[in-house]
């Protein structure tokens, strides 16, 4: 064999070779492109093996000749379907083409089956044909290929412009094949060089269509160098655009794709056919997705994806360090912003405390100077009135410090509960007229009507009470003071004033902690807390504080509260109690009966309070609470005038009373028919305690309460018996005063029912051993008498016990209604 | 100096300044009491204490404004005690280091209040 033959056949078998390789490609994945570049090749490898078939199956000669013809025919026709996936080809260009195919194929088989002379000689318009043909078609498909690599990008455009030079070369090897078969007939060694030429066009199409593995691996790797490379260059702090912007001209080489756009999730998202998006996540974590559009057919194969997800790995790696660096840095600034407010916070705090000390300890110490002459009488309660409000001011800083302390750390209970809105606003509002008018204040409420609201109620009360507390004082006298309340998607509760406004760059400073607003006159009394502490607990409900103002133009703050706490808030789970003991705070200072009332609610108590001595005397009518706290210094009728009026009546002689007062003065108070006497400032724990020992109902849940009956008639135990033992009280018995007494000190009761007639002694008797004995001296005693006890008697018994009642049924429905017991069943009605 | 003298208090709690003038005039001075910087400045164009007690936080600004307004007038010579509830170090320097006299904590001692006066006035 010759080095031509040699050569051809090596050619013969490459073109086999691609075919076997092409169309293994195909079956892998099943693609019209790969489809085609399969058959491109099989034509072309038909073509070639034909004349090496002949020779060794001559009986198919005939058959494999007409093959071949067909399959050399079609070459064109193939290239240019191939076009057409990548770039759509007029429809009247492919029709020309299958026609020119079918005349052309249709011709060449008809000279060839009939078995004429060589082709080439016997038939010239097949020749010429095919001369037109073949080239027409082949560099028309090269040019359009071309175009395609133009408007594409990175690797794709590569690989188009092979396959564009590839089908070039072969229509150009084709035209010079003819050319030669004309000029000079039978030149193998023209032949050999367009065989060679078909090669290179071969390997070119290979490299375009079905690039092998290394090759794809080559040019893989250095793009991943110069990605790694150039991200690994980026300094700490770069923002991370940078980096995902080298993420997309990576991509954009790998994939060719015309545009590679960055989706990070919570942008839209939304991808079309031409896009093909690979979600950017790690560690489970989903960031968003890579969205690659490409015009047209992709060239895109699974090995391109795992290398851009593999970019992308590297980069959302990079991404992360630096946010992970900056979150720390934030971390940093934050704690550093935390301690320096701190710092400021006790700064403040510092000098509020020492304000009040300043008068407590100045005044103090001028009393006690060892003075020159006498110090007069009222130079003596001048400075004791100084002490004493700066004691209470200290005491009220103390008490919303705590307060906002126990909100800052979510240690604050609330305890929501459904209650009418309407009525706490009124109620609240009215407590606090007698200071608005004070300062000649019009004030003015607008309400829906009722409108229920779960939340703390006493927690909703601090807010209103603290918002239109600072409208009063911070308002010129004779403002116009207004409380709305609106109820929207959510509760708003608005107090408006007109009063000097807040500039704009103080609206956020006024509600931290110590800051009052500039330019609001002389200093105003007020612990500097009440804002800090009414957004705090607006936020702990879920809720928010709005505040619209500017200067001159009067303030209008806003608590907007959910109808029902939101779930993350800070809600303690036990609804507070709505059924406690009712106590009536009869308290003309309103800051003093918000504390009374603070104290009060959160032992379980429900609360009323009344501003004036009438307003007292009117609710304790009306309500019948189980016990009063009485101040003394009220504007109308003083607190003695209001007690003596409430022993007076029948329908509020039975309700205890407790004197919370400045004035201390025990003898009067407990002489006029007190059951207890209290200074302020009173203390919490003691007040409490007392008002425990008057109301039963809140111990019964959580511990059993004896009462011990000292009564000569047997019949009348059983009474108390059925009354109480039901209601989990425990009944110890004594028929006499001896008994009685030792009972009382060694069982310590909660509760003496006592009748005033005993064998051995008078019930009043017992009543005044009981009260000199100090192990027996606080226990509440109930007087059961034979008939109604005169007014005189009644008068010298009160203070001493906590109530009188006719013995037999009055006395235990007495009983029953102090104690806040359930009607008796019909069915136990004697 | 001996003998009463005339005293400007800058203090706007009503309590402060009932505790100054019982401490002042038990003494036997006199106190002028001033609630704000601009009413003090109106009041001192028209006269010449001859001690000053100034607060720090006034309703207006800072006492060490007036303080330093003070330093650089005619009267830069009347002794002014700053009399403040804000104790930090670094309060304590601005007033030294803004030229008043002495430096007084709130709560105020009567004795320390009183001698940082006597030595003021007899300078």
């Amino acid at each position: 064999m010759t080095i031509e033959g040699l050569l051809g056949a090596a050619v013969d078998v490459a073109y086999v070779a691609l075919f076997a390789l092409t169309l293994r490609d195909y079956i892998r994945r099943p693609e019209p492109v790969r489809l085609l570049v399969a058959a491109v090749f099989g034509s072309l490898a038909s073509v070639l093996t034909a004349p090496l078939l002949r020779q060794l199956a001559p009986t198919l000669a005939a058959p494999l000749s007409l093959l071949a013809i067909g399959a050399f025919v079609a070459q064109p026709v193939l290239v240019l379907w191939l076009v057409h996936q990548f770039r759509p080809v007029p429809r009247w260009v492919r029709s020309v083409a299958v026609i020119a195919f079918v005349l052309l194929a249709g011709w060449g088989i008809a000279v060839t089956a009939l078995g004429t002379a060589a082709p080439a000689a016997a038939s010239p318009v097949l020749v010429g044909g095919i001369l037109a043909y073949f080239p027409a078609l082949e560099l028309g498909s090269a040019v359009a290929l071309m175009r395609e690599a133009k408007r594409r990008a990175g690797l794709s455009r590569a690989r188009l412009a092979t396959a564009a030079a590839a089908t070039g070369l072969l229509g150009g090897s084709v035209l010079l094949l003819g050319a030669l078969a004309v000029a000079a007939p039978g030149a193998d060694a023209a032949g050999l060089g367009v065989r060679a030429l078909a090669l290179v066009a071969g390997v070119g199409y290979l490299v375009a269509f079905a690039p092998p593995p290394l090759l794809r691996r080559l040019v893989q790797q250095s793009i991943t160098y110069e990605f790694v490379r150039d991200l690994d260059a980026l300094p700490t702090g770069t923002p991370s655009e940078r980096m995902w912007d080298l993420l997309r001209s990576a991509a954009a080489r790998v994939s060719g794709a015309n545009r590679v756009d960055l989706r990070l999730d919570g942008q839209a998202m939304g991808v079309t056919t031409t896009e093909i998006s690979v979600p950017i996540e790690t560690d489970g974590r989903r960031r968003g997705a890579l969205v690659l559009t490409v015009q047209g057919r992709s060239l895109f194969v699974e090995d391109d994806l795992d290398l851009i997800r593999l970019l992308i790995t590297r980069t959302v790696r990079s991404v992360e360090r630096e946010e992970a660096l900056a979150e720390r840095e934030g971390l940093i600034e934050e704690l550093r912003a935390a301690s320096a407010a701190k710092s400021e916070f006790l700064a403040a705090m510092s000098h509020e405390l020492r304000t009040p000390l300043n008068a407590i300890i100045g005044f103090s110490e001028l009393l006690l100077e060892p003075g020159r002459g006498r110090t007069s009488r009222a130079t003596v309660t001048e400075y004791a009135g100084h002490i004493h409000r700066s004691g209470l001011h200290l005491l009220e800083l103390i008490n919303d410090v705590l307060d906002l302390a126990r909100v800052e750390a979510g240690r604050l209970d609330l305890k929501p509960a459904p209650f009418d809105v309407e009525a706490m606003i009124h109620q609240t509002v009215e407590t606090m007229r007698p200071l608005a008018e004070r300062r000649s204040h019009s004030l003015t409420v607008r309400t829906p009507g009722p409108v229920e609201l779960i939340a703390d109620a006493g927690r909703v009360r601090q807010m209103i009470f603290n918002l239109l507390s600072n409208a009063i004082k911070f308002t010129e006298p004779g403002g116009a003071l207004q409380v709305e309340l609106r109820a929207e998607d959510d509760i708003a509760i608005t107090i408006t004033d007109n009063g000097p406004g807040i500039s704009e760059h103080e609206t956020e400073a006024i509600f931290e902690a110590f800051h009052q607003g500039e330019g609001q006159g002389a200093r105003q009394e007020g612990t500097g807390l009440g804002l800090a502490l009414t957004r705090q607990l607006a936020e702990a409900h879920g809720g928010a504080i709005e505040l619209h103002s500017s200067p001159g133009q009067g303030s209008t703050f806003t608590i907007r509260l959910p109808r029902q706490p939101a779930p993350g808030a800070v809600m303690h789970s036990e609804p507070e109690p709505t059924d406690g003991p009712r106590v009536l705070i009869v308290e003309d200072d309103p800051g003093a009966a918000q504390l009374l009332r603070i104290y009060l609610q959160d032992a379980g108590f429900q609360v009323l309070v009344a501003a004036t001595g009438m307003q007292g005397l009117e609710l304790a009518r009306l309500e019948r609470p189980n016990a009063i706290l009485l101040d003394i210094l009220l504007p109308d009728i003083d607190g003695w005038d209001l007690l003596q009026r409430l022993k007076l009546e029948d329908a509020t002689r039975d309700v205890p009373v407790v004197v919370v007062s400045v004035v201390d003065d025990r003898t009067l108070g407990l002489a006029l028919g007190a059951v207890d006497y209290f200074v302020k400032p009173v203390s919490r724990e003691m007040l409490l305690a007392s008002l425990g020992r008057l109301t039963f109902t809140t111990k019964v849940r959580s511990r059993a309460i004896t009462v011990l009956v000292v009564d000569a008639d047997q019949g009348a135990w059983e009474g108390y018996r059925s009354l109480l033992e039901p209601e989990g009280f425990t009944i110890v018995t004594a028929s006499d005063a001896a008994s009685g007494m030792a009972i009382a000190s060694e069982r310590h009761p909660d509760l003496i029912l006592l009748d005033v007639l005993l064998p051995d002694a008078d019930g009043l008797m017992l009543i005044g051993r009981l009260r000199a004995d100090p192990a027996t001296r606080d226990i509440p005693i109930w007087l059961t008498t034979p008939t109604s006890l005169s007014e005189s008697d009644k008068a010298r018994l009160n203070g001493n016990v906590l109530g009188v009642a006719e013995r037999g049924e009055p006395a235990l429905a007495a009983l029953r209604t102090w104690l806040e017991l359930p009607p008796r069943k019909p069915a136990t009605v004697e | 100096m001996t003998g009463p003298a005339v005293i400007l208090a800058v203090e706007d709690d009503p309590g402060n300044v009932a505790l100054l003038r019982a401490i002042l005039e038990k003494a036997g001075h006199r106190l002028v009491a001033m609630g704000s910087l601009g009413e003090a400045r109106a009041w001192l164009a028209g006269a010449a204490p001859d001690l000053v007690l100034l607060d720090r936080h006034l309703p207006d600004g800072d006492g060490l404004d007036l303080l330093a307004e003070i330093r650089r007038d005619e009267r830069a010579s009347v002794p002014v005690l700053m009399v403040s509830a804000s104790v930090l170090p670094g309060d304590r320097d601005a007033a030294l280091a803004a030229g008043c006299d002495a430096f007084i904590e709130k709560p105020v001692r009567v004795r320390t209040l009183l001698d940082a006066i006597a030595r003021s006035l007899a300078a």
